[in-house]
């Protein structure tokens, strides 16, 4: 227990952390490589988070944001407190119990259509913004797409039961901490960064300005539609990982 | 090419000297602050060694976001009362044009110093000047290690895919290459994890747990006057923080 608290005082928390931030930014170029439409970038923190608990997760967050601007992008140092809090809150789910344990399939496919429907409400309540920029009711979007929303949902269903299968609760808890990420950094990217970041998710902000919404919002939904789709895989990933793992390795980084 | 005065400051004093010139860019309530700061943070490091690498890795960061800022403030953010101009079918509104100027001055202000400093200063003195006052020895550890670690990684990534490739993975449509990801990045993780006793073993044998002050191999020189400088540079945020917080200066 002690390790949870005291992350920096033992050796093997110290190497795992600076390869968990090396393993960020590896992973998130092998992304790049293969061109996937998401980041990858948090693996490392969630691991460590998962392994080592929220103090360690936070911490190696943090400091993989140093390390991106000690490489050259500056841009990354502003941004550390998003990944801290990613850490953290992989690191609060993996003392729950969250990366070591399966869930029935049909939470899987729950998730997976909750995400698909939730997705389909956001991106249609901005695209049918009213002239004046103020967003629709919900359930006048609902109505007048049903059968978008049927579609999505079972496409969300049979993805979820097929892709996430028995690793919902990880699927569930990447979700949370995407959102909560898109929350954080919506703010930083407003007001730091004009709401732009250089990169091809500026397109989305566009569109959504282009909807009506003022900066902060069109950033925040940009991150929305993207950040939690990039958690729940990261999470899986990790989930995935530590339940392939051999015991006698994970028995490294637990209480003793 | 020789050091300039810049890059002989203690690294303290260059990172004191980035953080003041960000956030003064973002303080200062008028818009002159920022150019101003822009300025400052360009010029400031034009006798260093490195500042033809910097202002290229510059021009490489701030056109594709000064690009997305005009298209995103002069074209979608309509500013009434400012004016604007056609272009085809299209108006570019000069208040956001204007909006967009004070936001980009204020992103090159904050990647311009960052980058000086990242660009003048080795991670490892960095590191030991920000050890030297205080921060924790596992920090600096962590910190050094994840850069020495990296290029082993990038190999090794590049082995597995190989290796993957040769064993039949195909990475050419969308879903092959997302059910790549798992026998990419399982390995990789995998090998990491197993490593991890062995790195910690030999950090343990160089004297990590040791709590004697470490003898450098690397001595930083660092003056009176640098002292002075980075305590006034701070002070001076802090009036800036309180004039602007209190309504003093707005």
């Amino acid at each position: 227990m002690e390790r949870f608290l005291n992350p920096l005082k033992n050796p093997i928390n110290i190497v795992l952390m600076a390869l968990a931030i090396a393993m960020n930014i590896v992973v998130g170029q092998l992304v790049t490589v293969l061109k996937l439409p998401i980041y990858l970038d948090s693996i490392g923190t969630v691991l460590v988070g998962a392994l080592l608990g929220p103090i360690a997760g936070g911490l190696t967050g943090l400091l993989a944001n140093v390390i991106w601007s000690l490489l050259g992008n500056a841009y990354a140092l502003p941004y550390a407190v998003v990944a801290l809090v990613i850490g953290v809150m992989a690191g609060i789910f993996g003392r729950n119990g969250v990366f070591r344990s399966n869930s029935p399939q049909w939470v899987g496919a729950a998730v997976g259509g909750l995400f698909f429907v939730a997705l389909s409400l956001f991106i249609l309540t901005f695209l049918n913004a009213n002239e004046d920029g103020s967003l629709p009711a919900m359930a006048d979007i609902i109505n007048a797409n049903a059968l978008i929303f049927g579609i999505t949902g079972v496409i969300g269903i049979v993805g979820g039961a097929v892709l996430i299968k028995n690793g919902g609760y990880a699927g569930l808890a990447g979700i949370l901490t995407g959102i909560v990420a898109a929350v954080i950094s919506a703010p930083i990217t407003a007001y730091l960064f004009g709401g732009v970041t250089g990169s091809g998710t500026d397109v989305l902000v566009a569109s959504f300005m282009a909807s009506g919404q003022n900066i902060l919002t069109s950033v925040f939904a940009q991150g929305a539609v993207s950040d939690p789709f990039d958690k729940m895989t990261s999470f899986m990933v990790v989930w995935i990982i530590i339940n392939l793992l051999p015991k006698r390795v994970l028995e490294r980084f637990e209480d003793q | 090419m020789q050091a300039g005065w810049f890059d002989r400051l203690h690294p303290l004093t260059k990172l004191s000297w980035a953080i003041t010139v960000a956030i003064a860019a973002y303080i200062t309530p008028t818009p002159w602050g920022a150019w101003v700061m822009m300025g400052v943070a360009i010029a400031t490091p034009l006798t260093s060694a490195q500042r033809w690498p910097m202002y290229r890795t510059l021009f490489g960061l701030f056109v594709p976001i000064a690009l997305s800022l005009f298209i995103i403030q002069g074209l979608l953010f309509p500013t009434p009362g400012y004016g604007r101009i056609m272009l085809g079918s299209y108006s570019l509104e000069l208040g956001g044009l204007y909006v967009a100027s004070i936001s980009l001055a204020r992103i090159v202000a904050l990647g311009s110093g960052l980058l000086a400093v990242i660009l003048t200063t080795t991670p490892s003195v960095l590191a030991q000047a920000l050890a030297e006052r205080g921060m924790p020895r596992s920090i600096e550890y962590i910190l050094l290690m994840a850069l020495q670690i990296l290029p082993d990684m990038r190999q090794r990534t590049h082995a597995i895919l190989e290796a993957q490739q040769a064993r039949g993975l195909i990475i050419t449509a969308l879903p092959s290459r997302i059910k790549a990801l798992i026998p990419l990045i399982g390995p990789l993780v995998v090998g990491a994890l197993i490593d991890v006793e062995e790195r910690a073993m030999a950090l343990e044998q160089r004297a990590f747990a040791s709590t004697n002050p470490p003898t450098r191999l690397q001595q930083i020189v660092d003056s009176r006057a640098q002292h002075i400088g980075r305590t006034l540079m701070f002070l001076t945020i802090g009036g800036l923080i309180i004039a602007r917080v209190s309504g003093v200066w707005s």
